[in-house]
C-alpha cells in the first residue's frame, strides 16, 4: 500500500567533510607537536646558556681562589707564620752529622761517630766535642 | 536548507582554517630553513659579542710558585643621580634616612670607609656641576660574598652597576719583578710592558671569542639563531728556570747588603754552571709590576742584564785563562812587580799596596796585582786578548730571554791604543754585563765549555700540550782547554783564603773559586774617585762547580780611609768587592749549596774536632 511518506531528500552534495576533517585535525596536531618540540628546545637552549654562564663563573671564582691562595703562601708570609709559631729549624750541630760514603759505610775518621758511640756505652760527657759540652753546659 | 547555504557554511571556515594552517606552516618552513632574514638585519635584534681570552700564567721551576696569573674582578660604581632618587617613585626625591641607611649599608658590606661612600653619593657632575655625577667608582673587590648580596636582582642598589673585568696579578709582590716584568694598564691596549710578559706577549695572550647572534622580541637570544660561537681560548702558560727558593735568599742577601754597604743599586745572578739555567736573577731597586705605573722609572732597570759597566779586575780571571791557555806562562811563574819597566808602556797603578818585587801568577791573581796582569795583556798582544774575550761571550748578547738586553763594549783590538794594552786585562776601558761576566766564568767552572744562559723552561698551552722546551744545554764554544779551567779554579782557591782580597767570600766546608772587582765608574772624560762598582764573582764548589754566584753593588758607601773592625781586624765600612759583595756571596752561597744539597768538599773546616785521627775499628763496627 502506498502511503504519503515523506521521504527525506539527501542533499546532493558530497562535502568529503571526514578528509577535511582529518586534515585539520592532523594539523592541528602536528602543530601541538611543533609547539611542543620547539618549547623544548627553546627550554634546553636557556639550560645550556645558564650552564655557559655557570661555567664562566665558576672558572672565574676559580681563577680568584686560586690567586688568594698564591698570595698566602709566598715565602715572605711563610716566613713570618713559621717564626711567629716558632718553627723554625737550624742547621744540625756537626756532632749530629755522619758522613756517608757511597757505599753506604760511615766516612772514615769522623769523631762524631766514634763519641756517639763511646758516649752511648757510658754516658761520659767528656767523650762529646767541645761545643756539645758547652751546650750541655747552658 | 539548500545544498548552496551548506556548500558556503561548510566550505568557508574550511577554507580559512586550510589557509591559516598553508601560511604558519610556509613561514615555519621558511623560517626554519633561515630563508626568511630580513627581521636579522634589524641593528636592534642582531648582536655581536668579543670575548676577552684569559691570559696565561707565568711559573717559577717546575710551578713550584705561580708569579703571575689573571683573575676576574667586579668594579662597583654608583650612579649619583638616580641614588638621589625614591626607589618607589623616582619622581620624588630620596628620603634622608633611607638615604642614610642605604650609605651605611653599603659601606658595611664593601667593607670600605663611610665617607667614600657619602662622597661618591654626593659627588657632582664634573661637565655640569648643577647634575649629580653618573658613574663614580666605589672600589674593585674580588670578593664572592659581596658580589652575590650586591648582584641580587632584587637588590635594593639600584644606583649601583657592578662591571667584571680581568686584572693581572702579580702573587710575589716586588720579587722578581725585573723578570717578571707587568701589563700596560691601558684598557685599549694590554700587552705586556717588560720582562717575561713583553718577550714572551704573543705566548702569553689569549685568544678572543666571539659570539653573532639574534635577540628574540623578549630581549632573549634566539639560541638556535647563533651564527658565531667561538670560545676564547686562554693564553700559553710559562714556566721559567727560577727556583723560588734560591731567588727569596738571593733577594734578602742582596737587600741586606744594599743596607749596610748603602749602595745605590745592586744586582745578583745565581747560574747553574753544567746546563746554563738562571736559578736567581735579582735587581735592587725593584718595584711592585701590578702598580708599576706608580714606581719611578729608574726601579724598572734590569742592571743585571741592560747595565754597560766596567768590570775591573774579575776581568783578570779571563787574562789568566788566556796566558794559561796559550801557555805564556804558568801560574807559577814569577813576574816584576816594577811599575816604571820600559819594556811596557804606562802600565796601571797598584794603589797603596806594597809587593815584593817579584809575583807569581797565582798570587797576583790572588792579591789582584794590576801591574802583573797589565803586564801580561801586553805581552799576550792586543789580538789575543780580544778574541779570548769575545770567545768568552763577553762584547756579545747572551740570548737571555729578557728584552733590553745590552751587548757590552768590547771595542776590536786594531783600535786599542797601546795604554789600552795594559788596561783592558785588568777590566778598564771595556764594559761588560753582568750575565755576560756570570757566563764566563760558568764556563770556567764547566771545563772550558761556554753554555747560552737561558731563563725559559718551557711553554705549556692550556690543554697540557708543550709548545716549546728548552734543551738540556746549548753548547756556545769552548774558549780555553779543561786543564787550563782547572788550572784557574785552583789559583782563585787562594782569594778567599787568608791573604787573598775576599777572605769574608769564604763558605764553611765548601771550596770558593772566587775574583773580586773594584771598578771606578766613569765620569765626564774620565772616573769618579767616589763612585766604584764592587763585584764578586765565585764558583762554588770549586772542586766539583755546581753554580756560579755573581754580586755586584754599585756606588756602595766610599770610604777612603779604612776604618778597622776591632773583632776581625777586616775593614768594616769599605766600597771595595772583598768587603762589599764577597760577604753577600758567602751567604748566598752557604743557603743556596744546602739547599741544593751540594755535599761539602772540604768537611773538616765544618768543625775540626770532627776529623781527629780515631782508630779504624771504632768507626766501622756495626
Amino acid at each position: 500500500m502506498r502511503r504519503n511518506r515523506r521521504v527525506k531528500k539527501h542533499s546532493r552534495f558530497k562535502s568529503g567533510a571526514t578528509g577535511m576533517a582529518a586534515l585539520i585535525v592532523s594539523s592541528f596536531i602536528m602543530l601541538m607537536i611543533y609547539w611542543t618540540l620547539d618549547s623544548q628546545c627553546t627550554s634546553i637552549l636557556r639550560d645550556i646558556g645558564t650552564a655557559e654562564n655557570k661555567l664562566k663563573a665558576l672558572d672565574a671564582e676559580y681563577g680568584r681562589e686560586n690567586a688568594r691562595w698564591n698570595a698566602m703562601k709566598t715565602r715572605e708570609r711563610l716566613d713570618e707564620k713559621i717564626t711567629r709559631f716558632g718553627l723554625a729549624m737550624q742547621s744540625p750541630h756537626p756532632d749530629q752529622v755522619v758522613r756517608m760514603t757511597a757505599a753506604g759505610e760511615p766516612a772514615p775518621g769522623q769523631m762524631s761517630v766514634a763519641r756517639a758511640r763511646a758516649r752511648a756505652k757510658t754516658g761520659n760527657m767528656a767523650l762529646a766535642s767541645p761545643r756539645t759540652r758547652r751546650q750541655a753546659r747552658r | 536548507m539548500t545544498g548552496a547555504n551548506e556548500k558556503v557554511r561548510f566550505y568557508a571556515p574550511a577554507v580559512l582554517l586550510v589557509a591559516g594552517a598553508l601560511g604558519i606552516g610556509t613561514r615555519l618552513v621558511l623560517l626554519h630553513l633561515s630563508l626568511v632574514t630580513a627581521h636579522t638585519k634589524q641593528p636592534n635584534y642582531g648582536f655581536t659579542r668579543n670575548t676577552q681570552g684569559c691570559r696565561g700564567t707565568i711559573y717559577c721551576m717546575d710551578g713550584k710558585e705561580v708569579l703571575a696569573q689573571t683573575k676576574t674582578v667586579w668594579d662597583y660604581h654608583v650612579d649619583a643621580q638616580a641614588a638621589a632618587r625614591d626607589p618607589v617613585n623616582p619622581k620624588k626625591p630620596i628620603k634622608p634616612e633611607v638615604r642614610r641607611e642605604k650609605i651605611r649599608t653599603l659601606a658595611d658590606v664593601l667593607q670600605i670607609p663611610l665617607l667614600q661612600v657619602m662622597d661618591a653619593y654626593a659627588k657632582r657632575d664634573p661637565n655640569d656641576p648643577s647634575k649629580m655625577a653618573r658613574y663614580v667608582k666605589l672600589v674593585t673587590s674580588d670578593d664572592d660574598g659581596i658580589h652575590a648580596v650586591l648582584s641580587d636582582p632584587k637588590r635594593r642598589f639600584k644606583e649601583l652597576s657592578i662591571t667584571e673585568r680581568q686584572v693581572r696579578v702579580y702573587p710575589q709582590g716586588r720579587r722578581l719583578s725585573h723578570v717578571v716584568g707587568f701589563v700596560s694598564k691601558d684598557p685599549t691596549n694590554r700587552v705586556g710592558g717588560a720582562g717575561i710578559e713583553l718577550r714572551y706577549e704573543k705566548w702569553l695572550k689569549g685568544t678572543p671569542g666571539t659570539v653573532r647572534g639574534t635577540r628574540i622580541a623578549t630581549g632573549g637570544e634566539a639560541r638556535v639563531r647563533r651564527e658565531i660561537d667561538v670560545d676564547a681560548r686562554p693564553g700559553n702558560d710559562v714556566y721559567l728556570t727560577i727556583d723560588p727558593n734560591i731567588q727569596y735568599e738571593v733577594e734578602r742577601a742582596l737587600a741586606a747588603g744594599v743596607a749596610s754597604n748603602k749602595a745605590e743599586r745592586a744586582w745578583a745572578i745565581v747560574l747553574s754552571v753544567k746546563t746554563g739555567a738562571v736559578l736567581a736573577l735579582a735587581n735592587l731597586p725593584d718595584y711592585d709590576p701590578a702598580q708599576y705605573n706608580k714606581s719611578p722609572d729608574s726601579t724598572r732597570f734590569n742592571g743585571a742584564i741592560s747595565e754597560n759597566y766596567e768590570p775591573g779586575s774579575v776581568m783578570k780571571t779571563i787574562t789568566a785563562c788566556a796566558v794559561l791557555n796559550e801557555r805564556i806562562v804558568g801560574p807559577d811563574t814569577m813576574i816584576s812587580t816594577a811599575r816604571n819597566d820600559p819594556n811596557y808602556y804606562r802600565l796601571p797603578g797598584d794603589g797603596s799596596h806594597k809587593w815584593e818585587e817579584r809575583m807569581s801568577v797565582r798570587e797576583a791573581l790572588v792579591h789582584s796585582s794590576n801591574i802583573v796582569y797589565g803586564k801580561l795583556g801586553v805581552d799576550l798582544g792586543p789580538k789575543r786578548l780580544w778574541t779570548y774575550m769575545t770567545n768568552f761571550g763577553l762584547g756579545r748578547k747572551t740570548g737571555i730571554e729578557l728584552p733590553g738586553e745590552e751587548t757590552g763594549i768590547i771595542p776590536n783590538w786594531n783600535s786599542w791604543d797601546k795604554v789600552k794594552w795594559s788596561r783592558a786585562p785588568i777590566g778598564q776601558g771595556v764594559a761588560v754585563t753582568a750575565i755576560q761576566l756570570a757566563n764566563a766564568y760558568a764556563a770556567i767552572g764547566n771545563d772550558g765549555e761556554l753554555l747560552r744562559p737561558f731563563l725559559v723552561q718551557k711553554v705549556v698551552d692550556p690543554d697540557g700540550a708543550v709548545l716549546y722546551e728548552h734543551q738540556e744545554k746549548e753548547v756556545l764554544g769552548h774558549p780555553i782547554r779543561p786543564e787550563t779551567a782547572r788550572k784557574v779554579r785552583e789559583m782563585m782557591l787562594g782569594v778567599a783564603k787568608k791573604g787573598g782580597t775576599a777572605r769574608r767570600a769564604a763558605v764553611k766546608g765548601y771550596s770558593v773559586a772566587g775574583k773580586t772587582g773594584t771598578a771606578q765608574m766613569k765620569e765626564g772624560r774620565g772616573y769618579s774617585q767616589t763612585a766604584y762598582n764592587a763585584s764578586f764573582i765565585g764558583i762554588v764548589p770549586a772542586s766539583r762547580p755546581e753554580i756560579v754566584i755573581l754580586v755586584t753593588y754599585q756606588k756602595p758607601a766610599y770610604c777612603r780611609s779604612f776604618k778597622l773592625s776591632q773583632e776581625t781586624g777586616l775593614p768594616l765600612y769599605n766600597h771595595q768587592g772583598g768587603v762589599c759583595a764577597a760577604p753577600t756571596f758567602s751567604r748566598i752561597a752557604s743557603a743556596v749549596l744546602r739547599y741544593m744539597a751540594v755535599a761539602p768538599d772540604i768537611p773538616e773546616e765544618i768543625d775540626p774536632d770532627l776529623y781527629e785521627d780515631v782508630p779504624e775499628e771504632d768507626n766501622n763496627q756495626p
